[in-house]
């Protein structure tokens, strides 16, 4: 097993740390403070525990969201997150629905919602997604994990993997068909 | 049941023969099953997919935007901080400095001369005669009160 050098990790850093630091924001709600200080968190960890990974073993990828994983459900048990985030999700929900019902009613609904709303209600479609099921969806979509690297990174069988993909992916063309009526 | 003689064991073997074919079977079915059970959830699941296309890739081009509007603090590490394996070899060595049998030890000599020591001084009589002693020494004389005063020095 070969240690990783400064360079190395460097080098890891710039190509990671932007990624990682996106992955932080939408696990948190948006919160941008709280990504800045996970992501520095996380690399400051995979720096002193650098000598546990193992490239035969796993990418750096997966060995970074696992620890990043970790990391934020740590966030969630000490800052309390998770009920602050229901919350939030439950208020930002509303409104959500409701613009969705608006659009369905207006008649020039189908001409005003242009891409970029349909993006930005999606990701709201998303964060509203139930807690096990979202983390399954943003690693497996929007990071684009294999479904063995999303199993490993939250310790779940592949099989699990399966079906919250498949009840995400339904969820989501559900809020899209509402959307685009 | 024992199988008492080789001939026996043979018609055991024979009996249960067809039932081990039958379970070795069921066994292979069920396995067959389960894959395609596994291959069929694989396969709905590759048709949302493909069928999805369009919210997945509305879904990336915001997170696009969002990743690209981030501020990434800009930061090198350097080789001479220690490494965790260092550290971990380090910490029980800091460890076993600070351990609490040195605190024993410290507390047991501290009773050991806190115990030797005093005895002289125990009674009042030997701390006047110890007092009156030192101070003959320096050619004073002691009146009452300056016994319990010097007594409270001895302490």
């Amino acid at each position: 097993m070969t240690r990783l050098t400064a360079d190395d990790f460097n080098r890891l850093y710039r190509e990671h740390a932007r990624r990682a630091q996106g992955f932080f924001l939408r696990m948190t709600g948006g919160d941008v403070a709280l990504a800045e200080d996970l992501t520095q968190e996380l690399f400051t960890r995979l720096w002193e525990h650098r000598d546990g990974f193992d490239a035969r073993q796993g990418t750096f990828t997966t060995w970074m969201f696992s620890v990043a994983y970790n990391l934020c459900k740590n966030a969630y048990r000490h800052r309390d997150v998770v009920a602050a985030w229901s919350a939030e999700t439950m208020a930002r929900n509303e409104p959500g629905d409701q613009a969705l019902s608006a659009a369905a009613v207006s008649p020039a609904a189908d001409a005003a919602l242009d891409r970029r709303e349909q993006r930005e209600q999606l990701a709201a479609a998303v964060r509203s997604l139930p807690d096990g099921i979202r983390e399954v969806f943003l690693l497996r979509y929007m990071e684009e994990l294999p479904i063995g690297d999303v199993a490993r990174v939250l310790g779940i069988p592949e099989g699990t993997v399966k079906s919250r993909s498949f009840t995400a992916l339904t969820t989501l063309r559900e809020k899209m068909k509402r959307l685009t009526d | 049941m024992i199988i008492r003689n080789k001939q026996e064991r043979s018609v055991q073997e024979t009996d249960y023969q067809p039932d081990v074919r039958e379970f070795d079977q069921r066994l292979a079915s069920h396995e067959v099953a389960a894959d395609q059970l596994g291959a069929g959830r694989m396969d709905q699941l590759s048709q949302l997919e493909a069928s999805s296309i369009d919210i997945l890739a509305m879904l990336r081009e915001q997170r696009d935007e969002e990743n690209e509007r981030l501020v990434v603090q800009e930061r090198t590490f350097v080789d001479d901080v220690p490494s965790s394996a260092e550290t971990v070899v380090r910490m029980p060595k800091l460890r076993r400095g600070l351990s609490p049998w040195w605190l024993v030890a410290a507390v047991t000599v501290g009773f050991v001369v806190g115990f030797a020591m005093p005895r002289n001084t125990r009674s009042a009589s030997s701390a006047s005669r110890y007092t009156l002693t030192a101070d003959s020494l320096h050619g004073r004389s002691l009146a009452g009160g300056d016994v319990n005063m010097a007594l409270l020095v001895t302490y």
